[in-house]
């Protein structure tokens, strides 16, 4: 009972969502972003639907949508880091290689995944599969935060609520996936723990989504755009003359 | 199981990244506030030469030692160590405002380079380390038995001002940067 009012729930607030974008035009701002909102109402609906009247192919309509999920997710990854870096072309060049290298090795891991296993359709491989993506999605994240704090870049509240929500939901998703296959000792109470507690926190993820993006807040204007290009090495050089100056100070201070 | 303890890994991390970066915001606003309480003299002039010299010294340890007063040489002891660990606080605090000017500039750059940056990081790594090991020292040994502080303080003091000076002056004239650096 608990668990269809999750259910439904969730449904009614990724359907005030996408409405929500589209009244603010919010969803032309992010299209990836809410093209994935409509593929996860999509999806519950239909499981819903097969559940009901196809029981036996529910796994497979299950492990399938959940997979395409993952495939569009990681394309909400790159929207983030696209507009979370437009004012910062030397960043994002930068995050845009990691990302691809991390993409790379996932896609890699997948098809040689099939390659050995050509049965890879079963409901255990697939959740290894899922939980090796949910993997490379969650290090894409580390990584694009990482940068986001090291050049202090801001960004307005409706990419934050966008990277805040997604990254919870992957992180949740992520330990679900790890402990799903324990039956016994902590990591089996886990694997029975943790599934509800994953629904309860996408709820509020979507919450968290819908007073974030309830409204449009411009991205702040971030300092000026000094033209650094041929400065670049002059001043990374001086840096690092300077800190390792540093270093060196401290380090006959420390003998 | 490696994979496994991975992921563990990984998903608490981002977990811990994300609190960060909610957090920043408030704990940014509330540096702000600290910061602003300072005057500009206050963050480039550091120590005056010879002041930290005279902190480390043995001969003040030596007078007091000599009035036998046991609560006096306390007094004296936590004294200088909260004098020394402010030092190192303030040398820490004098490496992160370059880093944070290296950032603020850095990430105008179109030609921002990977290696570099992670070398900068490293270095900034590396220094942060020594800082702890240093207020490590201090802690356990006392500011006295950490006599090669002096002569290096004040001279770092007056390095991070000019570092933090020269890497404003950056997007005027790069050149003079390079002259500063290469030195």
């Amino acid at each position: 009972m608990f668990g269809q009012l999750i259910l439904w729930g969730c449904i009614i607030l990724e359907a005030g969502l996408l409405v929500r974008g589209l009244l603010t035009k919010l969803a032309f701002r992010y299209p990836v972003f809410y093209c994935y909102i409509s593929f996860v109402l999509l999806q519950s609906l239909l499981r819903f639907f097969v559940r009901l009247h196809y029981p036996n192919f529910y796994p497979w309509a299950y492990w399938i949508t959940e997979l395409l999920g993952v495939v569009v997710g990681s394309v909400v990854v790159f929207e983030i880091y696209k507009i979370g870096l437009a004012a910062f072309p030397g960043t994002a060049k930068m995050a845009r290689r990691v990302l691809y290298v991390l993409f790379v090795l996932a896609i890699t891991k997948v098809a040689v995944d099939t390659w050995i296993a050509p049965n890879w359709h079963r409901m255990g491989t697939t959740g290894e599969l899922e939980l090796g993506l949910r993997a490379v999605q969650a290090i894409s994240i580390v990584a694009l935060i990482t940068l986001f704090m090291v050049y202090s870049i801001r960004f307005g509240r409706n990419l934050k609520g966008i990277l805040l929500g997604y990254g919870i939901f992957v992180s949740l998703r992520l330990l679900v996936l790890v402990f799903a296959g324990a039956d016994t000792g902590w990591q089996g109470w886990l694997s029975r723990v943790l599934p509800p507690i994953n629904s309860i926190a996408y709820f509020a993820v979507l919450l968290v989504w819908l007073s974030q993006l309830w409204s449009y807040q411009e991205n702040p204007v971030q300092g000026e755009s000094a033209k650094l290009e041929q400065g670049y090495q002059r001043m990374s050089a001086a840096t690092r003359q300077k800190l390792r100056d540093a270093r060196g100070y401290l380090g006959k201070a420390v003998r | 199981m490696l994979i496994l303890s991975m992921s563990i890994v990984i998903g608490i991390l981002l977990m811990a990244m994300l609190f960060f970066l909610t957090a920043r915001d408030w704990v940014e606003k509330r540096k702000r506030t600290e910061e602003a309480k300072l005057t500009e003299a206050d963050e480039t002039a550091g120590c005056p030469e010879g002041f930290v010299e005279r902190i480390v010294s043995r001969d003040d340890w030596e007078f007091v030692h000599k009035t036998g007063s046991p609560g006096l040489e306390n007094l004296f002891r936590k004294e200088r160590k909260d004098v020394a660990l402010t030092w190192v606080r303030e040398t820490a605090s004098g490496i992160r405002e370059i880093m944070k000017q290296h950032s603020a500039y850095a990430r105008q750059s179109a030609d921002l380079d990977a290696g570099t940056e992670a070398k900068i990081m490293f270095l900034y790594g590396e220094l942060r380390v020594l800082c702890g090991a240093l207020t490590l020292l201090i802690h356990i040994a006392g500011p006295m038995h950490a006599r090669g502080l002096a002569g290096y303080a004040s001279k770092l003091s007056q390095r991070m001002g000019e570092t933090q000076r020269a890497l404003q002056a950056v997007a005027k004239r790069p050149e003079e940067v390079y002259e500063m650096g290469s030195r």
